[in-house]
């Protein structure tokens, strides 16, 4: 019986590892909450499981080969008030140059789970943004709008909330606006957001998020599908895009922190 | 041996989820709010053997396999008029939209004892109600009523009461009206002559189940006869509905303190 166990074990290891080992980081750059904070990009990246600085923020879990994002509240990155363990994808590794319209689409399809989070002094567990597509000025956009760096809102943010999955997404204020006034952060609102039927609670799930000209679909365990369309989407053409996957961690209370593992990430163009 | 080496290794597989017991009630479904204001469902509740703001209220006797439920005054964020303790049924998960009509029709069957309960000032124990079945307004109703958002009343509540379970319910103060105006928590009234279960519970567990269907409500304490209903005020009632369980003391008073085991609570729909 002990025999047959330890097989067992081992061949969930086995399996485990397999999983874990598949994430290829080499088109992506890690933030987390120390230094200023501290960034990480390909090809340095790739050798993470030697870097100090990394290790108690982002690391590789020898149980189940997971990588870790561990995040609490500390030194944030230009724009934010919250701190991230949060990979940035890099198009063109170890440049932040280069990003993707909607026309020319991505997909970003990742296994996950959020296992430990705090909760704040009434008992709500904390919120975790756990995937993003973030809006990026070009340069001449910046220029036009005379702004001093190339940020623009994020288009989609996915939440770990109470266990539930939930989805936002950003609507122009006013759909008429003109093309250039539609550069501008102020332009965009938050949608209502909406939740997953599914609830996931500390267990393992499956995001994936497609994106191509006017459209942007985000499908839970290969299940439930939100799609996003009409003139939000269509208007976003305008900006570059990049994915962003990890633990960006939504609480400043003392004492509180988050982990979110994921076991398989990948991304396409 | 055998198990223990199965336990050993579903805890090394799923360390985080292992650790607690089984509980006896399948809380998926319902969505708890305690005294402090402090709200949980589905997976937010059922991890509440390892939730520190549970726990005062809401935890697992281990020894006899319950769930203590305990009612004391608290300071927090609660809108509640008494002590609330109580679990509202979510036939979706975390959603209070989703609910049963009368003719859907429901069973509700529960294990429960009343372990402890403080006295008033004058010597008499305080109360709490134990299950009510609450009607709501449909999204539709409240657009007629032109309310901003659904609105809640309840049908039937079961008390613990001086050591007795005592049911009261609404009743239509006009049994001719029609119409739109059934809607109207104005057209209802409480019923004057309450009515008790027979025998004295006490402080010994319990039996219950209350049966929905066909304009009729019946429940069922132990091996008593049941106390049915089934008149205008049940099959005129077109709200829809669901259970709250749980203990919602009666009191604010300083000091007030009730505890209530659930063994056991299950509730089915259409059958």
């Amino acid at each position: 019986m002990i025999r047959t166990i330890a097989c067992l074990l081992a061949f969930a290891g086995v399996l485990m590892t397999a999983q874990g080992q598949d994430i290829d980081l080499s088109h992506w750059k890690i933030t987390i909450p120390e230094g200023k904070p501290s960034e990480v990009e390909p090809p340095e990246i790739l050798d993470f499981e030697n870097n100090p600085t990394l290790q108690p923020f982002f690391y590789r879990d020898s149980t189940d080969s997971a990588l870790v994002f561990y995040a609490f509240p500390a030194n944030t990155t230009r724009n934010t008030k919250y701190s991230r363990s949060e990979l940035r994808e890099q198009m063109e590794p170890g440049s932040n140059k280069v990003n993707w319209t909607f026309a020319q689409g991505g997909r970003m399809r990742g296994t996950l789970a959020v296992p430990e989070v705090t909760q704040n002094n009434v008992g709500d567990y904390h919120r975790v943004i756990i995937m993003q597509i973030h809006g990026r000025l070009t340069n001449e956009q910046r220029d036009q709008i005379g702004e001093d760096d190339n940020n623009a809102p994020p288009i989609l943010k996915i939440y770990w909330d109470e266990g539930r999955i939930r989805v936002k997404t950003k609507v122009l204020k006013d759909p008429n606006a003109s093309d250039e006034e539609i550069l501008h952060e102020k332009a965009w609102g938050d949608d209502k957001g909406k939740n997953f039927k599914e609830i996931v609670g500390t267990d393992k799930f499956t995001l994936e998020v497609v994106v191509s000209k006017g459209r942007m679909t985000v499908t839970l365990n290969d299940n439930e599908t939100f799609v996003y369309e009409g003139i939000d989407m269509e208007r976003w053409g305008v900006f570059e895009n990049y994915f962003k996957a990890g633990n960006y961690f939504q609480s400043r209370d003392e004492g509180s922190f988050a982990i979110v593992k994921y076991y398989e990430l990948e991304v396409s163009h | 041996m055998k198990s223990f080496f199965l336990g050993a290794c579903s805890l090394l597989l799923f360390g985080f989820s292992a650790a607690a017991q089984e509980s006896p009630i399948n809380l998926w479904n319902w969505k708890l709010e305690l005294p402090s204001g402090y709200k949980a469902s589905d997976w937010k509740l059922s991890n509440y053997q390892k939730d520190r703001f549970a726990k005062p209220f809401f935890h697992l006797d281990t020894l006899d396999s319950a769930i203590v439920m305990e009612a004391y005054p608290s300071e927090g964020t609660s809108k509640s008029k008494y002590t609330r303790n109580t679990l509202r049924e979510q036939m979706q998960a975390g959603s209070n939209d989703v609910n049963w009509t009368m003719k859907e029709g429901a069973v509700l069957e529960a294990d429960f004892q009343v372990t402890q309960m403080s006295k008033g000032e004058n010597g008499k124990y305080h109360r709490t109600i134990l299950f009510q079945i609450d009607g709501r307004t449909t999204e539709k109703q409240t657009e007629k009523l032109g309310l901003k958002k659904p609105k809640s009343m309840p049908m039937v509540k079961i008390y613990w009461q001086n050591e007795r379970l005592r049911v009261t319910r609404k009743v239509l103060k006009d049994e001719s009206m029609v119409g739109d105006d059934l809607l109207l928590k104005s057209s209802w009234k409480e019923t004057e002559s309450t009515i008790y279960a027979k025998e004295k519970v006490g402080f010994e567990k319990v039996h219950i189940r209350i049966e929905v269907k066909k304009g009729k409500i019946t429940i069922q304490v132990n091996e008593e006869k049941p106390i049915v209903f089934r008149d205008l005020s049940v099959s005129q009632w077109y709200f829809e509905n669901y259970f709250t369980v749980g203990n919602y003391l009666q009191s604010k008073e300083a000091g007030c303190h009730s505890t209530v085991k659930f063994y056991s609570l299950v509730v089915s729909h259409g059958k």
